[in-house]
């Protein structure tokens, strides 16, 4: 069990973040570019000192400020990956594996090596030098060197980030089969909700260096917490809650979370003008403004349908927000909507 | 010979053979204009000469004397200064611009200067001065002037650069190496170290040559025993200028291949990344 | 320091070029040329601050000095590396290396006589002081030179005229002053010689920054870095060029296998074959001038009667006539 509670100062803000990740279990930390995400795993790992707080792995105590203990990167036994991989470029592949085995001539140790290295489909890159592999690969041997070091945590920031959509995917479940049966607990940052909530067991949403929401993967999106978790995991748009005096509360509108159509069972049911309309993907997103009031709203839909022209919606079990943008349990959601979601 | 104007579907014109060959001249022009000091220095010796003036009993000794000494003072600024480059390069001082200008600073003095202000350091009649006579040295006249001499000349360029080929290593793979279980002496063995290898290569290079050069510090207080330079002075002095040119050549001898190997051995790691 | 007869000097100078005295340094009368002047490193300060300004005041010619030792001088006048149409040389020796391509006669000017300097705040300064006055005999000198751990600074033998000067004294002051071959050596460091020999530069700051308790000094240096001397009798001190044969008498073997002796520490000056004649003559004629003697006598040299040496035919006409009586 990895347990951290720390306090890093920055120059706008104080990064504090407390979080545990079994043995074993994954966490995605996922918020926007300098909420702080990588500077709480620098503190996991000794890279930045944090002026308060304690970080231990089952334990193991790797800092406590009380105690004025902190154990040199060194000998924390956590392993890092970022986005840039990080290879020695004096090194070939097959050093750069082998960088972190202790010790150096152990036949378990060569055995587990090229499992690792069959398994991750870097064999034939082992006489290469860093500077010659492509972006993918780089992040591979990267990986696959953080895996074969001596780890209790294992560290994600950001690591498939440079790379095309497609390999970023791929890296993921090729890092995901290489965790499973894996003792570490493993933390992934990353800005992309998709990716966070494919990884983790529980996300934890970061902002400007607070943990806003530490939830299972649908929770954060279901039930965001506050109004700015939700802008923060993809709500297009807030509007005056039906049910309440106006300016008393609000809906989040998540362009996902919509459907064609009245269906009062499933939620507010919007009619507006379609501001705009352009392709995503297989789908299409579509800009609504709702009379009277509010803002426009974004949701992505199945169909086309032409500026201008009517279109009615219904928003499938909004979470609702009080003026203050805290989250409102007042209407909560029966058990047969739920499932309807 | 083709037209300079751009071809069609070309944004930028290739340059021409014309544009090449003015270009190769140009930069050969230069070359002769910075070598033509060293092309006159070998047309106007014999071998003959070079031999003979080499052959005088002791005319060997200022060669001990300037290797010895550059020998001693590069080990001393090596050992010393490499620290302190990595520590200038990884800001681990505090004011670093201020440490950067203190070890600019007799860099940027004329070494005749330097000279006469370890005068008043090292004299005899200073505490180091006294001290070092109860150590049974002196830093007047004696080897060990010549080697402080030759440190103060040449210190700064080694720490400056080697601080520059520090800060080129990215430290995320300090960090890297570290979070791979190597503590702060082993990573910087197999991660700091070599990847600075050609920049401290050249830093060490541009260092001797300008040791085993010094002369303007030397003079003031290392007039005995002889290096190469000073007696490339004095013979010239004595006797002029052509029997000093041996000596020159000599000099010349010892004091470039070293940094024109290290020079070539830097230029092809950095190829090889 | 005196200032008044500087000032005046100067003021004549001006009025000497006001009233068309130019003409009076110079021999034609074609434009402005420049006496491009070899010296004798001991004369730097002199010739920069004093002569090379006062005679540029006073003819209009442009001056451009070069110090050096004076052999060296010599040596990359002969190869040519340098080309200066005036040379001052300390020592005739020098000079005699040019003839004749370069010169074939010379002028004596003024003597530098051979002191010793010392550090006013020097452990030894009050028995130096005492002997400076006179209180003390000028035996105390050698003894106290002779003494262990006595700081001595002197030129090298080898490069420089002075640091010959300075063994070959000590050699003439052996009869005189009953020294031992012993007290000697002692005097001159010993076996660790090397350990007293500076380059000129390095002797003067050394002095000055208190790093030595005395030093081997021309009078004209210890006058210009206003330290305290001790002036030693003629018959040591190469200062009188009558003394020529007797000076002569102290012999040195320099390291090179040369052998050298003593001779009189005489600046003498000279016109090299070369460019701008005029320019060269007219510093000559300038230096010989009131105004350049009483530059010289106020910079501590030893003004002696002008005395030609070598050649009068080859002495250019417009110098012949003030050298008339010499």
């Amino acid at each position: 069990m990895l347990v951290v509670d720390v306090e890093v100062p920055r120059r706008r803000f104080t990064v504090a973040a407390a979080f545990e990740v079994p043995a074993g279990g994954r966490l995605a930390l996922h918020g926007p570019s300098g909420a702080g995400k990588t500077t709480v795993l620098e503190a996991v790992a000794g890279l930045v000192a944090p002026s308060r707080g304690s970080v231990r792995v089952g334990q193991r105590r790797l800092l406590d400020t009380v105690r004025l203990r902190a154990l040199p990167p060194a000998e924390r036994r956590v392993a890092l990956v970022r986005q840039r991989p990080g290879l020695f470029p004096h090194l070939t592949v097959a050093q750069n594996l082998a960088y972190g085995l202790r010790p150096r001539r152990d036949p378990v140790a060569r055995d587990r090596v090229r499992a690792l290295v069959e398994a991750m489909g870097v064999g034939e890159l082992l006489g290469s030098r860093p500077g010659s592999l492509s972006g993918g690969q780089a992040q591979r041997v990267a990986l696959a060197r953080a895996l074969l070091s001596r780890h209790d945590v294992l560290l994600l920031d950001e690591p498939f980030a440079g790379l095309d959509a497609g390999l970023q995917a791929e890296l993921l479940e090729l890092c995901l089969a290489m965790l499973a049966g894996s003792a570490a607990a493993a933390v992934l940052v990353t800005h992309d909700l998709v990716a966070a909530q494919r990884f983790g067991e529980r996300i934890g949403v970061l902002d400007a260096g607070r943990v806003l929401q530490l939830d299972a993967p649908d929770a954060v999106v279901a039930r965001p917490a506050s109004r700015r978790v939700a802008e923060l995991v993809g709500y297009g748009g807030f509007l005056p809650d039906p049910g309440l005096a106006p300016g008393a509360g609000w809906i989040g509108v998540h362009p996902d979370r919509v459907a064609p159509g009245a269906s009062p069972a499933l939620g507010p049911v919007l009619t507006g003008t379609v501001r705009g309309c352009h392709p995503a993907g297989g789908a299409w997103t579509v800009t609504l403004a709702v009379s009277p009031g509010g803002e426009p709203v974004t949701c992505r839909l199945g169909a086309a349908a032409a500026p201008g022209a009517p279109l009615t919606v219904t928003v499938l079990d909004p979470p609702r927000f009080d003026a203050a943008g805290r989250a409102r349990r007042a209407a909560p959601p029966t058990p047969e909507r739920a499932r309807a979601v | 010979m083709t037209s300079l104007a751009p071809s069609p579907g070309r944004a930028v014109p290739r340059p021409t053979a014309a544009a090449a060959a003015v270009g190769v001249a140009g930069a050969l022009v230069v070359v002769l204009v910075l070598l033509a000091p060293l092309l006159a220095l070998l047309a106007h010796l014999s071998p003959g000469g070079v031999r003979a003036a080499l052959r005088q009993p002791g005319a060997l000794d200022p060669l001990a004397v300037s290797l010895g000494a550059s020998a001693l003072a590069m080990l001393l600024i090596a050992g010393a200064g490499t620290p302190v480059a990595w520590l200038l390069a990884r800001r681990r001082l505090p004011a670093p611009a201020l440490w950067e200008t203190a070890i600019l600073l007799p860099l940027l003095m004329p070494p005749l200067v330097v000279g006469l202000l370890l005068v008043f350091v090292l004299g005899p009649a200073t505490p180091i001065g006294v001290a070092l006579a109860h150590l049974r040295l002196s830093a007047t006249n004696t080897f060990l002037a010549v080697v402080v001499a030759e440190v103060y000349e040449s210190a700064p360029y080694y720490v400056l650069q080697a601080a520059a080929a520090f800060a080129a290593v990215d430290p995320d793979l300090e960090d890297a190496a570290a979070l791979l279980g190597d503590r702060a002496a082993r990573r910087f063995r197999r991660v700091t170290l070599p990847l600075a290898a050609p920049g401290l290569a050249t830093a060490f290079a541009v260092s001797w040559a300008r040791a085993i050069g010094a002369f303007g510090a030397v003079l003031i207080i290392a007039y005995h025993p002889y290096g190469l330079p000073l007696q490339i002075w004095t013979t010239l002095q004595e006797t002029g200028l052509a029997s000093s040119l041996p000596f020159a050549l000599l000099l010349l001898a010892v004091a470039l291949p070293p940094p024109l190997a290290a020079l070539w051995w830097s230029a092809r790691a950095r190829r090889r990344r | 320091m005196r200032a008044g007869p500087g000032v005046a000097s100067a003021l004549a100078a001006l009025l000497l070029a006001a009233c068309g005295g130019v003409p009076a340094l110079r021999s034609t009368s074609a434009g402005p040329g420049t006496a491009e002047v070899a010296y004798a490193g001991s004369l730097l300060l002199l010739n920069e601050r004093t002569i090379g300004p006062g005679f540029e005041r006073a003819t209009g010619d442009g001056y451009q000095g070069r110090g050096g030792g004076s052999f060296g001088l010599a040596a990359e006048i002969r190869s040519g590396e340098i080309r200066p149409n005036v040379f001052e040389s300390i020592g005739l020796a020098p000079i005699l290396r040019l003839e004749p391509r370069f010169t074939r006669w010379a002028v004596q000017v003024a003597a530098s006589p051979l002191v010793v300097a010392y550090d006013p705040h020097g452990p030894y300064a009050g028995a130096l002081d005492a002997i400076r006055r006179g209180r003390r005999p000028l035996a105390d000198l050698f003894a106290i030179l002779a003494r262990p751990g006595f700081r001595l600074g002197r030129t090298n033998p080898a490069t420089d005229p002075q640091g010959q000067a300075f063994v070959e004294m000590v050699r003439l002051a052996a009869g005189p002053f009953h020294l031992a071959p012993a007290q000697r050596a002692a005097i001159l460091g010993g076996a660790n010689a090397s350990q007293q020999i500076f380059s000129e530069t390095a002797l003067e700051a050394r002095l000055q920054a208190g790093q030595l308790d005395a030093a081997s000094a021309f009078r004209s240096q210890a006058v210009q870095l206003h330290l305290p001397y001790i002036t030693l009798p003629a018959s040591i001190d190469f200062g009188d060029p009558a003394l020529a044969q007797h000076y002569a008498s102290a012999r040195l073997r320099l390291p090179g296998g040369a052998e050298v002796h003593g001779v009189p520490l005489v600046m003498d000056i000279t016109v090299l074959r070369g460019a701008d004649q005029a320019a060269a003559v007219a510093f000559v004629r300038y230096v010989l001038s009131a105004a350049g003697r009483q530059a010289l006598a106020r910079a501590g040299y030893r003004l002696l009667p002008p005395r030609l040496l070598g050649s009068r035919a080859a002495v250019p006409a417009a110098l012949r006539h003030d050298l008339a009586g010499a």
